[in-house]
């Protein structure tokens, strides 16, 4: 099997070109336009459609909380005074993500679904609707992490979609302890 | 007196660089910052690999940047069983060799020299000067003669390597790297 050449002069010659410079300076820094790429090519509009669901999902998430706390404000000008809820969560669901697989969250999850919470009807229905909207983009980056489990932009993703979960999750335990059934949206 | 040792240490602290396994690590959590200090680190060495195979300074201003956005994207599939360098290195000659490829007419490639012996090539003189107009006489072999000479007898790939790099025969390469020396020979002597 033919390998590298073992001629004296073809050494010498190897020799000098391994003198050549290993290193050569670009002459421009090259990084701006590398970090710029890979925050393009994870941004869900130059992926696939499942990518550009999962964004769906996140400023889907984000609209909820904005709702809720506009839902805050407003009944809190009201003068309504916190009281217990039926359902009790940690405080932060959003600044752990170990929480997103706890029991803590299954009960809210199955609180939200069953109905078995205090929050007005109208609210509680956006934020089941929300919630099962954020289930099922689970659900599908999971399905496309098994079939592509290296996708770093995938992995992102998933866990951008568990927090966001978390923090609707958090704003459904906020918005009933703070502000019970009786209020109005 | 304790209070200049203490700032000396952090000192050494802060100049000490950062492990390499580390910053890996740090980017497969999606550390930007950790990434950008693993490019300030191999930039260099990428951009002469792929200035070199492509003879293509803007070409290889591209190249590096793909090798670092395809880094980024399949160091979750970084094993470890090679240094970092090396992989990053493979990278790299597979970006260049695959613009190359997407490109390339096979008869700029087709040299019908099995059969050829590769030449002994004279001493070369390796002072400065020297250096640059072999750099510059490098970057103006055709494509393919060019990285075959450079990935044989600048980063020292055996023929085997090469030609499952660039999908040629190993007779291919030879013929190249016979090619090259013989351009690159004539250009040195003029």
């Amino acid at each position: 099997m033919s390998t590298r050449n073992e001629n004296p002069q073809d050494r010498n010659w190897q020799a000098a070109m391994r003198k050549l410079p290993r290193e050569r300076d670009p002459g421009r820094d090259l990084w701006p336009g590398i970090a710029a790429r890979i925050a393009r090519d994870q941004s869900p509009g130059n992926r696939t459609a499942l990518l550009q669901r999962g964004l769906r999902y996140a400023l889907a998430a984000s609209l909820v909380l904005g709702l809720g706390l506009v839902i805050g404000l407003q009944l809190q000008q009201q003068g309504a005074g916190p009281q217990s809820g039926p359902v009790t969560a940690q405080t932060d669901l959003a600044s752990d993500p170990a929480v997103k697989r706890s029991a803590r969250r299954g009960h809210l999850i199955r609180a939200v679904a069953a109905d078995n919470t205090r929050l007005q009807p109208a609210t509680r229905e956006q934020m089941q609707k929300e919630l099962a909207e954020i289930n099922s983009a689970i659900g599908v980056l999971h399905q496309a992490l098994a079939r592509d489990p290296d996708n770093a932009a995938l992995r992102d993703l998933l866990y951008q979609a568990y927090r966001d979960e978390s923090r609707v999750l958090a704003a459904i335990q906020r918005l009933e302890t703070r502000y019970p059934t009786h209020t109005t949206l | 007196m304790q209070q200049a040792n203490l700032q000396q240490m952090d000192t050494a602290d802060a100049d000490r660089p950062e492990s390499e396994a580390r910053l890996i690590t740090r980017t497969r959590a999606g550390d930007m910052a950790a990434f950008e200090a693993l490019y300030r680190r191999h930039c260099g060495r990428i951009y002469a690999v792929c200035l070199r195979l492509s003879g293509n300074p803007a070409l290889a201003e591209e190249c590096v940047q793909d090798t670092f956005v395809t880094a980024w994207q399949k160091l979750a599939g970084f094993r470890g069983d090679s240094a970092f360098s090396t992989w990053l290195h493979r990278i790299a000659v597979n970006t260049v060799l695959g613009r190359h490829r997407s490109r390339m007419r096979q008869a700029n490639w087709f040299v019908d020299a099995e059969s050829e012996q590769i030449e002994a090539v004279p001493a070369v003189e390796t002072d400065e000067a020297t250096l640059r107009d072999l750099e510059e006489a490098i970057a103006e072999l055709p494509d393919g003669a060019r990285q075959v000479f450079v990935l044989f007898d600048v980063e020292g790939h055996t023929h085997d390597e090469i030609a499952e790099l660039t999908g040629l025969a190993v007779g291919t390469c030879k013929a190249q790297l016979h090619r090259a020396r013989k351009l690159l020979r004539g250009r040195m002597q003029a």
